[in-house]
């Protein structure tokens, strides 16, 4: 049994826990041994992990005070903000030099004495979580760090995805690289999550598929019965007479449920996708997807003299095409026949002529919004869409350019985290950290990575569909952990 | 917590600018003369560090009343508290101190101590607000609130003490209380005492007030009232429960009206006990209402005690000789600065205290040529010429040796304006008095290779010669002085020397009086009668080198 007690009690310990086994919970039961003035720093890769972690604290009814819950990016960056001197940070959207930039930087200054102390007055002891998904270069930060306090970090080598620009990960297994941590190696054994009212069946088959990946051996979908197998063709995603489509339809009336994609690379196969299922699905966007900085920057060059003309383009960038055609042309917007659809266009033109007048984000983000309620407009990236428009109205209030409003938007959503609910569709890197009732693993033999197979189908508390064209799947030896 | 290493003011009272570094130092002497604005330097470290939330502030506070430059006070602090490091607080906000330059830096790098910059900005509304601020372009200045600036532990012992002696918040008894208490127990002793209190005062029967009661108590329910469980007792509704009201007495009188000396003390004695704590104490005038011994004796127990940080203000000699140099800073009236003291001058702090509160020195080779100077002063008072201490001069004795050259390079230095008065008998000593003239030293001194004795006997009148060996024949007797001034006298000495002007007469009384260990004037008494015999003859050695001394140190003190 594994003892949480003795776990906090080394200096440097290190928990290995397969997705799913309570590792938040560890961490909350931790969190509880803790007096109120040694506050905990807890750093964590992604949003998604922040968030899960604050909800599973707050419903523990543990004292938000006790701890500081963040992204190891966010911590590290707060202090390269606050103490670096030199103006050649690279701009946050050129996310790929941008966030090796902060880690370097970070390092530099944590070695700092004056530094250290502000730290180590601070907090009392440092958690990490999700480690295997820790760049080198975040290693050696924490590192660091675990000179100052005691420090326990924990994660699970088989969920090692994280591809940080191509930058080396760390390996848990590296009994040269993990020095220190190694030596006070724990294990928890109990798939919770499956436990507690939900499918025990399902905990029980991935704990056994866990050890067949880990093995490196061929995995066979119908050996376990929990997991929902749909043989299928690829090409029948995309003709919505199939019973692949059908099938996917029928998932639909599940409250809570995730489809999760194999392609990471483009978010086009996953828009077409919410294309095809009548947009109800939502997107789950990458807090540093390119196109939120791009539309920002778009916004910034907006004025009275190019305000309509430029209408067209940009729209259809956030809505759908053919909808925006109906509606808008070149020269702005369509003249139309209709009673009706003159009766839809006349508060339209109200706002364009009043921007040719003045111009202004706060009525262009109106515009916007009212261009969306146009019949036959759809919007397949709402997150996109909301998080522009709130982005637009901060830049006219606060007095800054869009770009730099959107930049805030997104920092605040990397510091708070964020919450997924619904019907939603995503890859295994936008999703790793959560739970959902029911997860569709859409061609699931696309996926060329033991790890984004284990953390995709481990995404699943209830129910788990697999849709692949075979029952076997067997991942090159190059493909090892 | 907490000690200054720097302190900027502008716009602040009689201060349009003022910028100091004091660096890694415990203790602080300002001395000055008065209305330069010691107290108010003072009292600028005691409002951006105060623990109030509404320090009150006036038109009068700006500099020349001018409301239209605000008035502007930055401290630069180390030894910080951890609480104020915390990374939620301000640990974001410090810079690095270099020890070795006293230089601060928005860079911090390894070696360098943490430093906290708070700023107090008021403007013309009156209106005071507390920032901690550092010059890296990302950083905005951020509020610093009463709680956090109280966790500094600064306080300032003025005339008004008598708040010392209450147990209300952002009082120093008060921080020793939260001292004592562990973070667990958050209860407020103070206002339970007071419960405690009412409670007694509950249980007491105003017995003699009982028949009026009685009257009210009937009346009241033949109108079909009853209040017959009515006792008398006080209403809290005036009586605020305010641990403000809570004060220390000796026995049943309040401290508060003790005498100015014994309340000055008591404060300081509970502001020591913060400040061992590590807290900073602000003494205005040290030596008020105190003997002087008790000033010392506080002095000495301040510099000693201590662990925070101490800040005084002193025009007492006998404080002074209780520091050393490095402690005692001097403010001179519209400067932007304040002086420091070398170390080499700490000999002269222990014999010449009084030097140090003056304007202008005259640094004298020794004990003789001291003497001399008293002497002409004590002839300018009688003449009712300006004196030295109306002129802010004052006369420091060098004690021989060569420390009076190093005495004039040091107050030199640090502002004063200084003369030296010596000899020229010793080579290496003259050969550097043209670096001392080049400093901008006055040098005021004798022909190469002479003494003010050769001068003396060489160039007063013989009558006043005489009388100079008429004064060593009273200390010493008539044979014993007369066979000194044989014994040096080649060939026979004549019987009626006295009446016999004569260079080898003048030179065998010279000898004599030179003597080692039998000098006749290397006392300051002694001196002083010399100069009064300078000063009567001053009209008949015009001429000489000895009456050109004289004027040249007549002119340096009227400022020619």
């Amino acid at each position: 049994m594994f003892n949480h007690l003795e776990f906090i009690s080394r200096h440097k310990s290190m928990l290995i826990a397969p997705a799913g086994f309570g590792k938040t919970h560890t961490i909350a039961e931790c969190l509880k041994t803790f007096e109120k003035g040694d506050k905990q720093l807890i750093l964590t890769h992604t949003h998604a992990g922040v968030a899960s972690i604050k909800e599973k604290i707050k419903n523990e009814g543990i004292s938000s005070s006790i701890c500081e819950v963040e992204t190891i990016t966010s911590f590290a960056q707060k202090y390269v903000l606050a103490f670096y001197f030199k103006n050649d940070i690279p701009d946050q959207d050129d996310s790929k030099n941008y966030y090796s930039f902060i880690i370097e930087k970070a390092i530099d200054l944590f070695k700092l004495s004056p530094i250290q102390q502000i730290i180590s007055t601070t907090y009392k002891g440092l958690f990490v979580d999700e480690y295997q998904d820790c760049t080198v270069k975040q290693h050696n930060l924490i590192l660091l760090l675990s000179e100052l306090f005691p420090t326990h970090i924990l994660g699970d080598f088989l969920q090692g995805i994280f591809d940080f620009n191509g930058e080396q990960l760390v390996d848990l297994t590296d009994s040269l690289m993990m020095r220190g941590f190694i030596e006070s190696k724990y294990e928890l054994d109990k798939p919770q999550r499956w436990l507690n009212g939900n499918n025990a069946f399902l905990g029980a088959d991935l704990k056994s598929l866990r050890e067949v990946l880990i093995d490196q051996k061929e995995v066979d979908f119908r050996k376990y019965n929990s997991f929902e197998l749909k043989l299928i063709s690829e090409r029948d995603l995309y003709n919505p007479r199939t019973e692949y489509c059908r099938q996917i339809r029928s998932l639909m009336k599940e409250k809570s449920i995730l489809l999760l994609h194999p392609d990471s690379t483009s978010v086009y196969p996953r828009l077409n996708i919410i294309k095809m299922f009548n947009n109800e699905f939502t997107l789950v966007e990458s807090i540093d997807d390119k196109e939120f900085y791009v539309l920002s920057k778009e916004c910034d060059l907006l004025s009275r003299e190019n305000v309509r003309i430029k209408l067209f383009v940009f729209c259809k960038k956030i809505f759908n095409k053919t909808g925006v055609a109906n509606w808008l042309n070149e020269k702005g917007l369509k003249r139309k026949i209709k009673q009706e659809d003159k009766e839809l266009l006349e508060p339209i033109e109200a706002i364009i002529s009043f921007l040719e007048k003045e111009y202004s984000h706060y009525k262009y983000a109106q515009l916007l919004k009212k261009l969306k309620t146009l019949p036959g407009i759809k919007c397949y990236r709402r997150e996109l869409f909301n998080t522009l428009c709130i982005a637009l109205e901060d830049a006219e209030n606060d007095e800054i350019s869009v770009f730099d409003s959107m930049k805030n938007k997104r920092n605040q959503t990397r510091r708070i985290g964020r919450k997924i609910y619904g019907k939603s569709i995503g890859t295994t890197l936008l999703t790793k950290g959560l739970e959902f009732d029911t997860v569709a693993i859409i061609n699931a033999h696309k996926f060329n990575c033991p790890k984004h197979l284990y953390v995709a189908m481990t995404r699943a508390s209830k129910r788990l569909v697999i849709f692949s064209n075979k029952a076997k799947i067997h991942f090159d030896s190059d493909n090892n952990f | 917590m907490a000690k200054i290493h720097n302190l900027k003011i502008s716009n602040f009272k009689g201060l349009k600018r003022f910028e100091q570094v004091f660096g890694i130092t415990d203790f602080i002497c300002l001395i000055g003369r008065g209305d330069s604005g010691k107290t108010t330097i003072l009292e600028a470290i005691s409002a951006v560090l105060s623990p109030n939330w509404n320090l009150s502030f006036y038109d009068s506070d700006f500099h020349n009343g001018d409301i239209s430059n605000p008035i502007e006070i930055e401290v630069s602090l180390y030894d910080l508290p951890a609480t104020l490091i915390r990374e939620s607080k301000f640990g974001l906000f410090i810079r690095g101190l270099n020890v070795k330059t006293n230089k601060i830096s928005d860079e911090i790098e390894d070696d360098h101590v943490s430093i906290l910059t708070v700023k107090l900005i008021v403007d013309k509304n009156l209106e005071p607000k507390w920032y901690v601020i550092n010059k890296r372009e990302s950083q905005q200045p951020i509020e610093i609130r009463t709680g956090d600036r109280a966790s500094l532990n600064v306080f300032l012992i003025s005339d008004y003490v008598d708040g010392h002696f209450s147990w209300s918040r952002g009082n120093p008894l008060n921080a020793l209380l939260k001292e004592e208490e562990t973070t667990t127990e958050k209860s407020n002793v103070l206002i339970d005492a007071f419960r405690e209190a009412k409670e007694k005062i509950d249980s007491t029967s105003f017995s003699h007030l009982d028949n009026v009661v009685q009257k009210i108590k009937l009346s009241a329910t033949a109108l079909g009232v009853d209040i017959n469980d009515t006792q008398t007792t006080i209403d809290f509704k005036n009586i605020a429960l305010k641990d403000g009201r809570i004060s220390l007495h000796d026995h049943t009188v309040p401290f508060r009206l003790k005498g100015k000396g014994s309340k000055r003390l008591i404060s300081i004695a509970i502001q020591l006990e913060v400040a061992k704590t590590g807290g900073i104490l602000l003494i205005d005038e040290i030596e008020q209402g105190l003997e002087p011994d008790r000033a010392q004796h506080l002095a000495r127990v301040l510099k000693k005690k201590n662990k925070g940080q101490v800040f005084i203000t002193t025009h007492s000699r006998d404080v002074l000789v209780e520091l050393t140099a490095g402690d005692v800073f001097k403010m001179k009236k519209g400067n932007i600065n304040l002086h420091s003291f070398d170390s080499s001058l700490q000999g002269c702090i222990r014999r010449n205290p009084e030097a140090f509160f003056s304007e202008r020195v005259l640094v004298c080779e020794g004990a003789t040529e001291v003497g001399i100077c008293r002497g002409i002063n004590n002839f300018r008072i009688e003449k009712g010429d300006p004196n030295a201490a109306l002129l802010g001069i004052r006369f420091a004795d060098g004690q021989g040796g060569s420390n009076h050259v190093e005495y004039a390079k040091a107050f030199k230095k640090s502002g004063y304006d200084v003369s030296l008065f010596c000899d020229s008998d010793v080579p290496e000593i003259n050969k550097v008095k043209p670096k001392l003239v080049e400093l901008g030293i006055r040098v005021i001194d004798c022909e190469n290779s002479k003494s003010i004795e050769n001068h003396l006997f060489e160039d007063l009148p013989w009558e006043a010669v005489l009388s100079l060996v008429q004064y060593r024949i009273k200390e010493k007797g008539e044979s014993s002085v007369q066979d000194s001034i044989e014994w040096r006298y080649d060939g026979d000495f004549p019987y009626q020397w006295r009446s016999n002007d004569h260079p080898a007469i003048r030179d065998a009384i010279y000898q004599a009086s030179v003597t080692k260990k039998k000098e006749w004037f290397k006392r300051t008494d002694h001196g002083e009668f010399v100069g009064r015999i300078i000063c009567e003859n001053s009209d008949a050695i015009k001429e000489k080198k000895l009456g050109q001394i004289f004027q040249e140190l007549s002119n340096w003190m009227e400022n020619v």
